[in-house]
């Protein structure tokens, strides 16, 4: 009988019958993306140490072992795990962990980009754009990002110039009518969120597509607001 | 008997891969049942099938109504196949034998076909309204054909007349006990009280604006009845140690949670009811939230089965429901569009029903509000049929930003209509996105 990684003695040859991991050598995942590493848009610096628990940890490059058993939960001191006996099959190594140190706030928002053919098509109608011209892409999956940190930038993406968005609409949603530095999402100190625009060539919209918002000034969000930006991108902001 | 077990086939679409700290998974588990329509050579294979047909008699029925309502009993009645199990009930503050005349079921044939007709053409139209007592006789006639396929269709025109939570009670008692079809006629009944035996009873809701309507709605009911060949099948669901099913709701043909009506099979499984099936598709949405784990590692997050209570669990069907933890932010925050289109088709159906609520509330801004949104989403879908009964609640300015205003004299017919038929979705169409 193949041997579950987390020790348990399956009776199901594929999957764990208990905890459902993999039997057979687990494939590696897909390629890892060659952009560095960011977990979520606007992880804060790894030079924040602070005490890991309760959360997960993340830090450096490269993968680590997981600091919890998988088999009941308890966190990892050794080489067996306290409370159930599970044998960890690779070292405990020290990782440093990088939570946002914002205050005792544990809401995290959640921004859902998606190309949306509605607003790309108010567009079109107002003679914004020729859609013979600019074409919605052909396919483009909604992508749901945690906002890590305080700040978020938006745009596109352009190393060569040193230009790094935490969201980056040229790979997210393909718009090309977005600017390198496009808005930003920055965290006020209560928790909540506001968007600026700063400096777009084409503007961006809050809820009301037919108003952008004034450059370099702060707009204030709550959960549910959508910003308009680019040829057809959409982000849905949501609480938690 | 029925027709012959259908084949059942389980797909899974999902986006399997998680990102570091993400727990959290999305599937929509498809089950597609088809027969092979082959002759059989040997004894048929598919369940009995028993139906018992109630139909309100309270005085209100007076007149077209209850003349309408014999008319459609006795469509359904010849729309039964020989063998059938069925009987006839009359709804009052009783509930009444109409045939056969004991409390049981008669077997369909020319004869009792003949004598059912008969005994139907003699419904009077006097007295209350006890939906609890009706249900009650069902269940005692239903419940004991374990196996057989085993439905019930109800009837009425008025508000359930009973203290307390007598039919709450009754629903509870009967759940899993027989699929009940619930049918309003005309204006003067509540979509709620309907729509709870409906929901509880795993079966459709409709209204029925102008008597006239029964006969072929009793004969579409009665045919659809006859297609169905296995009853008692469950969703039974594994989730691994350490993980929680958030939700299972049914989203295709109509919504319907699931959630509450797991029964434990063991401390990782349980099973879910499922109506009894025919040819047919149905789809459902299930969310899992696992226990994190490291990059590379790969997890069955739930495993899904369609499972027979018949003793010996027989697997109909199965589908593993995967995760897959990786660092590629690209592929770990993608939502899978059958995902996303479901989780908007349910957002619909509740826009809609929170909006007519707050309607019936009085609650003017909060009706536009919900039913604005439903506006926005039916456009978003391409859900015509949605977005044409939303016309006849609402004004519609834009439909893309959602923007509508009540309409001052709404049609309460087509109010209902749109109430009893929100729960109905549209399959996702692939091609939505691609330019014109």
């Amino acid at each position: 009988m193949p041997r579950c990684p987390a020790g348990h003695e399956s009776t199901d040859d594929e999957w764990c019958h208990v905890c459902g991991l993999a039997l057979a050598a687990p494939p590696m995942g897909p390629p890892i993306s060659t952009d560095p590493p960011e977990e979520f848009a606007g992880a804060p610096a790894p030079s924040e140490a602070v005490a890991a628990p309760p959360s997960a940890p993340s830090g450096p490059v490269g993968s680590h072992a997981s600091q919890y058993c998988p088999d009941c939960g308890l966190e990892r001191t050794g080489n067996f795990c306290e409370g159930c006996g599970f044998a960890f099959n690779e070292p405990l190594r020290h990782v440093t962990s990088s939570q946002p140190t914002s205050g005792g706030m544990t809401v995290v928002w959640t921004a859902i980009v998606a190309a949306e053919p509605g607003y790309f098509q108010i567009l079109a109608d107002r003679g914004f754009l020729d859609p013979q011209v600019v074409r919605f892409p052909s396919s483009a999956p909604q992508r749901r990002i945690r906002l890590m940190g305080d700040l978020i930038r938006i745009g596109r993406r352009n190393a060569a110039r040193g230009v790094e968005p935490e969201i980056d609409l040229s790979e997210a949603t393909e718009d090309p009518a977005i600017s390198h530095r496009h808005a930003e999402l920055r965290a006020r100190a209560d928790g909540t969120w506001v968007v600026v625009d700063v400096g777009s060539s084409n503007g961006t919209a809050v809820n009301d597509t037919d108003q952008h918002i004034t450059p370099n000034a702060e707009v204030a969000l709550k959960d549910g607001d959508r910003i308009f930006l680019g040829a057809w991108t959409v982000i849905t902001l949501r609480r938690g | 008997m029925s027709p012959a077990a259908p084949e059942f086939s389980v797909h899974v679409d999902q986006n399997r891969y998680l990102h570091r700290d993400a727990s959290e998974i999305h599937a929509i588990v498809s089950v597609e049942a088809t027969g092979d329509h082959t002759e059989e050579a040997g004894p048929p294979s598919g369940a009995d099938t028993c139906q018992v047909i109630i139909v309100d008699a309270s005085g209100s029925m007076y007149g077209n109504r209850i003349a309408e309502a014999r008319e459609a009993a006795a469509a359904a009645i010849d729309s039964l196949r020989d063998g059938v199990h069925f009987a006839i009930v009359a709804g009052t503050h009783r509930a009444t034998m109409v045939y056969p005349p004991s409390q049981s079921l008669a077997v369909c044939a020319e004869e009792t076909r003949a004598q059912a007709r008969a005994a139907v053409a003699r419904i009077g139209a006097d007295g209350g309204t006890a939906m609890s007592v009706w249900l009650s006789l069902a269940h005692e006639l239903l419940a004991a054909r374990a196996g057989a396929v085993r439905q019930a269709i109800l009837l009425t025109d008025g508000y359930n007349n009973e203290p307390g939570q007598r039919l709450e009670s009754a629903l509870a008692e009967c759940a899993g006990g027989f699929v009940c079809h619930a049918r309003g006629v005309g204006v003067d009944w509540h979509v709620e009280e309907l729509r709870s035996i409906s929901s509880a009873l795993l079966g459709s809701i409709d209204i029925i604006p102008d008597p006239a309507g029964l006969v072929e709605d009793f004969r579409a009911m009665t045919e659809e009845a006859m297609g169905k060949s296995v009853a008692d099948v469950a969703l039974r669901v594994w989730a691994p140690q350490g993980a929680t099913i958030e939700f299972v709701k049914q989203v295709s043909p109509t919504v319907e949670d699931l959630t509450q009506r797991r029964e434990d099979v063991d401390e990782r499984t349980g099973d879910y009811p499922t109506p009894a099936w025919g040819e047919e598709s149905r789809e459902y949405h299930l969310c899992v939230r696992v226990p994190p784990s490291e990059v590379g590692r790969q997890m069955r997050a739930a495993w899904v089965r369609l499972v027979r209570a018949d003793g010996e669990g027989t697997v109909l069907g199965s589908g593993n429901v995967l995760a897959e933890w990786t660092d590629d932010q690209r592929r770990a925050t993608e939502i899978n569009k059958r995902v996303a289109h479901y989780t908007g088709q349910v957002e619909l159906a509740s826009a809609i029903q929170d909006g007519l609520r707050a309607h019936r509330e009085g609650d003017a801004a909060m009706a536009t509000f919900r039913l604005g949104r439903a506006v926005q989403l039916a456009h978003e879908h391409g859900d015509q049929a949605k977005a044409e009964q939303l016309a006849e609640v609402v004004v519609v300015e834009d439909a893309r930003s959602g923007t509508v205003h009540l309409k001052p004299n709404i049609d309460p017919a087509k109010e209902m209509s749109l109430d009893t038929r929100s729960s109905r979705t549209v399959p996702l169409s692939i091609s939505r996105n691609k330019q014109a």
